[in-house]
């Protein structure tokens, strides 16, 4: 063969949202729903075509930071995708048909930069291609909130679902990095088998990191808000990147994960116990908040606790079905959001429980008996509680004390139903929404402090007041120390000049006079002196003495 | 000598050429001087990309002339693939800060002047980057000092000016003392000046002298990198600073604490006589990495919002080379220039900003998103960019930190605290873009159109800020050669 067919319909997938995007938007089309009812069927097309021809992997020639980049075609990924095509035609198929502007550019440009993006995070085979297109898609479920500048709160909105993605996000990044450090490699499936090796310290690091991941990605309980948010802001088709991609992303996170969460019988429960809980609470939460929470939220975490249920005791190839059952499930919830549903209530309310049963019933022998008995009580409790709540809904009653005259057994729901506005006072008013705001007003408050207290008053002001201290010992230096040495120099300077003075006085004045008189007088002396001895006749007699003294030296020197 | 060595010096002459001119030119009108500065640096920006055919041939190219003899000292440049990254990434900050100056209002009196000292800030951190003679170094590394305080002195804003520039000098200062001490004590014991003969006899320094040395160099170069709490100079010498050397402050004179940290104690020393040193290097870089990112998020003048984004980006660069490892070095490096391009683009949008609002404080500021698309959408790909938004740049680097973080064997809980860590980034981020954009509009009469002058590198910036993300090929070999060849060991 000339060239891999493969690779042809790849790129055809890949590249045909971008050139109608582009298209789309260069060309400024009217009809946006009209392209994209078109497109996404030819998209469908090729992804059957890629599915024929098997699972393989497609290599780029291209690599990022010296990591090779290839996709891995598998037939989980193309199922996944194709449920998330469909879902996508479904929901332009239901925008009005009398008005096609329904779809704005804005909402097509974001779901034409989604597309390729989720591919390529179903299919690359390396972990940071996947990582950055989760990323973006992340990034595009919030932008979709935004619809205008002048809205803060649709800011408000978008900050929010940024922030927790990234999270998520972040959490994954640790998790691969982790991983990429034990197995050398960016390789998705080689870093899975390092990962699921690994000594227990260090997976669970990476075990923690990959299912905090998934469930905010999958917006599961307590990380539904952001898929809250979205839903109440997003608009039109755009929501599908919130609603289905992202979930789906997140979820196809967890089955590839799946030979690290069944290493270890410790990963292996606590992803069942988050499963139940996730489950439980979802349900019961959402009981005691009538009329804000719609079903499409409530009943998306609730499968969310059914997927982490399967993935702790059922995993391999099944659980790809099973993924698209769910997504099959959402778009159902979407259909029945309206009271003009097609959708016949009986099939929306069943279809959790065909599901599990027959996911059950397929891998009967690979799950421990308990635990299908627990599914299976679950599955049943949460139809329960879904009807009831749909009933409730429907029959307009927002009153959690009317719960007991929709039911049979009115003294349980009573019951029932107080604990559930207890629980979802105390757990998801107190402790979820208003301690996550006041952790969010904690920071910034503490950010304040930080800033009026270190940053202003010691580290700015603080210098500035260090050094008009050194100013001020300056200052007093100068007065005191420096003065005083001058005060002291000057003093002995005076001294200097006293003492020169008084030596002058003496010295020079004093003592020259003196002497002057001293020699005056001696000099009288001598002149009085010379006169009376000039006045005296001069005695030749004693000029004999010296005679008298040279004969005694003869005399001794010849004796 | 060869051809290509004369041509390296001419990354340092020609520039001081330019100044002569300058100076000599008193009567130069704004676009006259700044045509002359804007040569100059094209000039040096050409030079190293000339240069890289012999790079590939030979990974070092030096010029050297003898200086003071009986002193061992001499007129030394080296151009190696660490120190291309570094004078590129200055020259390319430098050339797009004299461009957006244009537009701006500073300069417009005795611009010859202003485009000297553009010139001299921009020679001292190329110098500074070159030199291979300590000497040399120094000269540089304080030129770079004092042409920047010039500038602070003579076109800052405000009579608070004169306070921030003597902070600004005296702080750093004392870190360029503490550098000072290393060199003189280096070039006693050696008795030469040589940076590369250093190189190879540091090793048979006294362990104890070493682990002086290396703590000294780390305490006066994280000065100038700006780390907590050394970076008390920065908000203040950022804020006061005109726009256009606010730019070149933070995007490029912050690096040269980090090609300090390399080109010293990291080449210089054994790499297991840093190993004490690790774990405090990556605990101060997340410090600074959360401290300036909640600093940020405190502020309201958006100007110090980015100021302080500088100290928290800091404590990344810190943390990665405190990992001692390869990928941690790697990344740290690349962050530099990654950080350069993102801060230039982030200063000059709030240029644009305060240039049409006439406004700094982020509460008096708002809804100019529609009004403003252009500006908006770099705004929101710089806000990405620092947030390590792939495919954006900083992502590339920070996950190569956070990977060295891991390599180094040091702390899973500390990596993975620095990680989780970086989303206060996108917190304040994200207040600083919803600030400006979003809201309701709080200015009667705005212009119909940002300045073209202010527009234009701006956009060009976010460009290159795209390109550099997508393609960081080029960039992560050059970072990659450049420390193998200096730091030996790493893995």
């Amino acid at each position: 063969m000339i060239f891999d067919l493969s690779l042809l319909f790849f790129l055809i997938i890949l590249l045909v949202p971008l050139a109608a995007g582009f298209l789309g938007v260069l060309l400024k089309i009217s009809n946006q729903r009209h392209v994209l009812l078109f497109e996404v069927p030819l998209m469908i097309v090729f992804l059957s075509l890629l599915w024929f021809m098997g699972e393989s992997t497609i290599l780029t020639g291209l690599s990022f930071m010296g990591e090779v980049i290839y996709f891995s075609i598998s037939l989980n990924g193309i199922l996944l995708y194709f449920g998330l095509l469909v879902a996508l035609w479904v929901m332009v198929w239901r925008t009005t048909k009398k008005d096609h502007k329904t779809i704005t550019r804005w909402q097509f440009v974001l779901v034409h930069l989604a597309l390729p993006f989720g591919f390529v995070a179903l299919m690359s085979g390396q972990f940071m291609i996947r990582y950055i297109a989760l990323d973006v898609v992340g990034l595009l479920v919030a932008t979709s909130v935004l619809n205008s500048f002048s809205d803060k709160s649709r800011f408000r909105d978008f900050s929010a679902i940024f922030v927790l993605l990234r999270l998520g996000d972040l959490f994954l990044l640790v998790s691969i990095l982790l991983l990429n450090y034990h197995a050398g490699t960016l390789d998705i499936s080689q870093m899975i088998d390092a990962g699921a090796k690994l000594d227990l310290w260090p997976k669970i690091w990476v075990y923690g990191g990959l299912i905090s991941a998934v469930m905010i990605k999958s917006a599961v309980w307590p990380f539904s808000t952001w898929l809250r948010r979205s839903k109440r802001s997003a608009q039109g088709v755009s929501f599908w990147i919130a609603g289905f991609m992202m979930p789906i992303l997140g979820y196809y996170l967890l089955y590839r994960i799946l030979p690290i969460v069944n290493s270890s019988i410790l990963f292996q429960l606590i992803t069942l116990i988050l499963g139940v809980l996730v489950l439980i609470l979802s349900i019961l939460l959402s009981y005691g908040r009538l009329g804000e929470q719609d079903r499409f939220i409530r009943m998306g975490s609730v499968s969310g606790g059914f997927i982490l249920i399967a993935a702790a005791f059922i995993g391999g190839k099944a659980f790809g079905y099973y993924l698209l059952a769910w997504v099959i499930h959402r778009l159902i919830l979407l259909f029945t959001e309206d009271n003009n549903s097609s959708v016949p209530s009986a099939i929306s309310d069943a279809y959790p429980a065909i599901i599990n049963i027959v996911y059950i019933g397929f891998n009967i022998s690979e799950a421990p008996a308990i635990i299908t008995v627990i599914w299976l009580f679950l599955t049943g409790l949460s139809i329960y509680w879904d009807i009831t709540q749909n009933a409730k809904q429907k029959a307009k009653n927002i009153s959690i004390d009317g719960l007991g005259k929709l039911s049979k057994k009115p003294y349980f729901e009573k019951n029932l139903a107080g604990f559930a506005g207890w629980l979802n006072q105390k757990l998801e008013h107190n402790i979820l929404t208003l301690g996550f705001m006041k952790l969010s007003a904690g920071l910034v408050g503490f950010a304040h402090w930080l800033h009026r207290n270190l940053e202003m008053n010691v580290l700015t002001r603080g210098i500035g007041n260090l050094g008009r201290v050194f100013k001020s010992i300056a200052d007093w230096t100068q007065s005191h120390v420096e003065q005083g040495i001058d005060n002291v120099l000057i003093w002995i300077g005076r001294e200097f000049v006293h003492v020169s003075e008084d030596a002058f006085d003496l010295l020079e004045t004093e003592i020259p006079a003196r002497t002057a008189n001293l020699m005056d007088g001696t000099l009288h002396s001598l002149e009085g002196y010379e006169r009376r001895m000039l006045k005296k006749k001069l005695r030749w007699d004693l000029a004999l003495i010296p005679l008298f003294f040279v004969v005694i030296l003869v005399f001794l020197l010849i004796f | 000598m060869e051809n290509y060595e004369l041509l390296l010096s001419g990354i340092t002459l020609v520039p001081i050429m330019g100044v002569v001119v300058l100076l000599i030119w008193r009567n130069a009108t704004k676009k006259q001087a700044a045509a002359i500065g804007i040569l100059s640096e094209t000039f040096a920006l050409i030079v190293p990309l000339v240069l890289l055919s012999v790079l590939r041939k030979q990974d070092q190219v030096v010029f050297s002339l003898p200086w003071i003899r009986n002193m061992g000292i001499s007129f030394r440049l080296s151009l190696n693939w660490l120190s291309l990254v570094f004078l590129m990434t200055e020259i390319l900050v430098t050339l797009a800060a004299m461009i957006y100056s244009l537009g701006e209002k500073t300069g417009e009196k005795h611009s010859n002047y202003y485009y000297a000292l553009l010139l001299l800030f921009s020679l001292g951190m190329s110098g500074t980057t070159l030199a291979d003679d300590a000497f040399l170094f120094y000269i540089f590394w304080e030129l770079m000092l004092v042409a920047s305080v010039l500038l602070l002195l003579v076109w800052g804003h405000g009579e608070k000016r004169f306070g921030v520039a003597l902070k600004y000098f005296i702080v750093t200062h004392l870190g360029s003392l503490m550098v000072l001490v290393c060199l003189i004590t280096l070039y006693v014991n050696f008795g030469t000046a040589d940076m590369t003969e250093w190189m190879t006899q540091a090793v048979m320094l006294p362990g104890t002298l070493q682990a002086f040395l290396i703590a000294f160099f780390l305490i006066g170069f994280s000065v100038k990198m700006a780390i907590f709490p050394l970076h008390i100079w920065l908000p203040d010498a950022h804020t006061v600073a005109p726009m256009p050397v606010t730019i070149i402050l933070a995007a490029a004179m912050l690096s040269m604490g980090t090609y300090g940290i390399l080109r010293f104690p990291f080449a210089l020393f054994p790499l297991e006589n840093l190993q004490p040193f690790a774990i405090w290097m990556m605990i101060a870089g997340l410090i600074s990495e959360v401290y300036g990112a909640l600093m940020a998020l405190a502020e309201k003048d958006i100007k110090r919002i980015i100021a302080f984004s500088s100290v928290s980006q800091m404590g990344y660069i810190l943390f990665g080379m405190g990992t001692l490892t390869l990928r941690g070095m790697e990344g740290a490096v690349m962050h530099v220039v990654y950080h350069a391009i993102v801060k230039a683009l982030l200063f000059m949008v709030v240029g644009i900003i305060v240039n049409i609002t006439g406004k700094r404080d982020i509460q008096e500021i708002g809804g100019l998103g529609f009004k403003y698309p252009a500006l908006c959408v770099s705004a929101a790909i710089g806000v990405l960019g620092i947030s390590g938004m792939p495919p954006l740049g900083i992502f590339n680097s920070e996950w190569m930190i956070f990977a060295g973080g891991f390599d180094s064997g040091i702390s899973i809980a500390l990596t993975v605290m620095t990680l989780i860590g970086s989303l206060f980034t996108v917190i304040y981020a994200l207040r600083f873009f919803g600030g400006i954009f979003f809201g309701e509009k709080k200015h009667a009469d705005l212009p119909e159109k940002a300045p073209l002058a202010l527009v234009v590198p701006t956009l060009a910036v976010t460009a290159f800020l795209i390109i550099e993300g997508l393609i960081p090929g080029p960039l992560l070999q050059w970072a990659m050669q450049g420390l193998t060849s200096i730091i030996g060991g790493l893995n």
